[in-house]
């Protein structure tokens, strides 16, 4: 993660309202769509 | 305690010069803000504090909101922010900025921050060399020492010590008038502002709605440290911050008489990133680091929190009964007296550093006079618990645990109790002068080696008791 992020990251853990990890780009639909459509 | 900080708190009580030269420096501090923030000076002076303790608890708990509010506006006026996690990537990114930019010499206006991250030491490895401008940093610079206090480095130099190390460091004659020694050390200077391709200084304050780096001093050579090189580099930690400029209304009056005494230091520079078309001065290039190193760690308890309010104003240092004996060198890492027993272990873990909680008397004149109502004995008294409580769980002290748990024992038994007390008068009622017993027995030994220890009373006050009780 870079500097900045974690430090933000860290602070916002360290003040209880951390929003958690960051989502993914591709929900897990859209992941399994589109290895459905691979195969 | 360890071997080490005991040595070293021996070594600082054994030398009589620094033990006068600690007393009257840190005396002369301690009464130059007594006048500085007396009623007919300062009428709203704990107003202020109060204030102050309100601003700093309001920044940390909106802490987030406020770092990326400052690195915004000082991108908005052309400067670049950099976040650091430790001391390496602080150190990493500007020998590597300077390496870039083909940098031999750094100028550098006082900083803790940059003493926490041992930044000189980084600089010198990449080929780079660091020269402190603030005169005591200078001398402190000279001698391969570390700063002994926060807002005096060289507070236990002697103008003779000081006019040996310039002859030999500097090959100019010996000079023991502090005034030509200043001239001496600012002929050297003037030539490195000149020369040096960066300028590195800290920050007092950061304010978040303008992007400004606040920069206090006497000396003027932040003020030329961060002008004159082509790039300046600032360096601070996170805590730093304050919302507005409105606020530095409370804390400017604050610090100076907290440090000095003085109702305003000689210079306060607002700086706002890189040089604009059309002015004269400033460097080309601004970069703000950043810095947690630990402050996180430190934000997440909501008790202890308050340790980041701390605006290094040393005044704490100079009331501390323990810091005015032992010294600033006694003290393990770059913070120093009561800050530093709450601050350092809390930043670097406390197993890193587990007595220096334990190095205070818990007088609490620390807090008394602290500006901004950071609580420090209670700090350290939750800090001296945690240890204990590691020292628990580790196994350690079991003899200690041991006899405290058969003294309480000992305590819920009246009879026993009484037994236990005559044995102890058979034991030691004819040792020592009447006075004092100088020497305990056994493993008690170990108590009467920095203490003495009062003579137990000819009669008990069960014995005192049951004579009244007979009389009446």
């Amino acid at each position: 993660m870079p500097a900045r992020e974690d430090i933000l990251h860290k602070v916002r853990t360290a003040l209880g309202r951390s929003a958690g990890p960051p989502l993914p780009s591709k929900s897990f639909h859209q992941l399994w769509r589109a290895r459905r459509r691979k195969f | 305690m360890s071997v080490a900080f005991h040595e070293r708190i021996q070594y600082a009580l054994l030398d009589e010069r620094l033990q006068k030269a600690l007393y009257a420096a840190t005396g002369r501090l301690m009464d130059k803000r007594k006048t500085g923030v007396a009623p007919d000076q300062l009428p709203d002076y704990q107003e202020l504090r109060a204030q102050a303790h309100r601003i700093k608890q309001h920044t940390l708990e909106n802490l987030d909101h406020y770092l990326e509010l400052l690195a915004r506006r000082v991108e908005d006026r052309g400067g670049h922010v950099v976040w650091c996690r430790d001391a390496g990537e602080v150190q990493e990114f500007v020998s590597g900025l300077a390496r870039e930019r083909g940098v031999t010499l750094a100028v550098k206006s006082k900083s803790m921050t940059s003493e926490e991250v041992s930044l000189n030491e980084a600089l010198e490895r990449s080929g780079v060399e660091p020269v402190e401008t603030d005169l005591g940093e200078f001398i402190i610079q000279l001698a391969g020492e570390r700063p002994y206090h926060i807002v005096a480095p060289a507070m236990h130099k002697t103008r003779q010590q000081v006019a040996e190390l310039f002859c030999a460091k500097l090959g100019v004659e010996r000079e023991e008038e502090i005034e030509k020694q200043t001239m001496i050390a600012r002929a050297v200077l003037r030539k490195k502002f000149l020369a040096a391709g960066m300028g590195i200084s800290g920050a007092n304050f950061l304010v978040a709605d303008s992007g400004a780096v606040v920069i206090v001093e006497n000396e003027g050579n932040a003020r030329l440290s961060t002008s004159s090189p082509r790039l300046h580099v600032a360096v601070a930690g996170i805590e730093k911050i304050i919302p507005r400029a409105a606020d530095l209304a409370v804390f400017l009056q604050l610090l100076g008489r907290s440090a000095t005494g003085q109702t305003l230091t000689s210079y306060t520079s607002f700086l706002s990133g890189p040089r604009r078309p059309g002015e004269l001065d400033g460097p080309d290039e601004f970069y703000l680091v950043l810095i947690d190193n630990g402050r996180s760690r430190i934000l997440a308890d909501r008790e202890k929190r308050q340790t980041l309010y701390c605006i290094r104003c040393g005044a704490c240092l100079n009331i501390c009964p323990v810091y005015r004996r032992i010294g600033g060198y006694s003290y393990p890492g770059t913070y120093s007296g009561p800050i530093g027993a709450i601050l350092t272990p809390q930043a670097l873990g406390l197993s890193h550093e587990p007595e220096l909680p334990f190095a205070s008397s818990l007088c609490g004149a620390c807090a008394e006079v602290c500006p901004v109502k950071i609580d420090l004995p209670k700090i350290l008294l939750e800090l001296r618990s945690e240890v204990k409580k590691a020292e628990t769980r580790e196994r350690r002290w079991r003899a200690e645990k041991i006899g405290f748990t058969l003294w309480a024992w000992l305590m819920c038994h009246p009879r026993l109790f009484e037994l236990a007390g005559g044995a102890a008068h058979a034991l030691l009622g004819a040792s020592g002068d009447g006075r004092w017993i100088r020497s305990l027995p056994g493993p008690m030994k170990a108590w009467t080696q920095a203490r003495d220890f009062p003579p137990l009373p000819s009669k008990s006050f069960r014995q005192l008791w049951r004579a009244r009780r007979r009389k009446l």
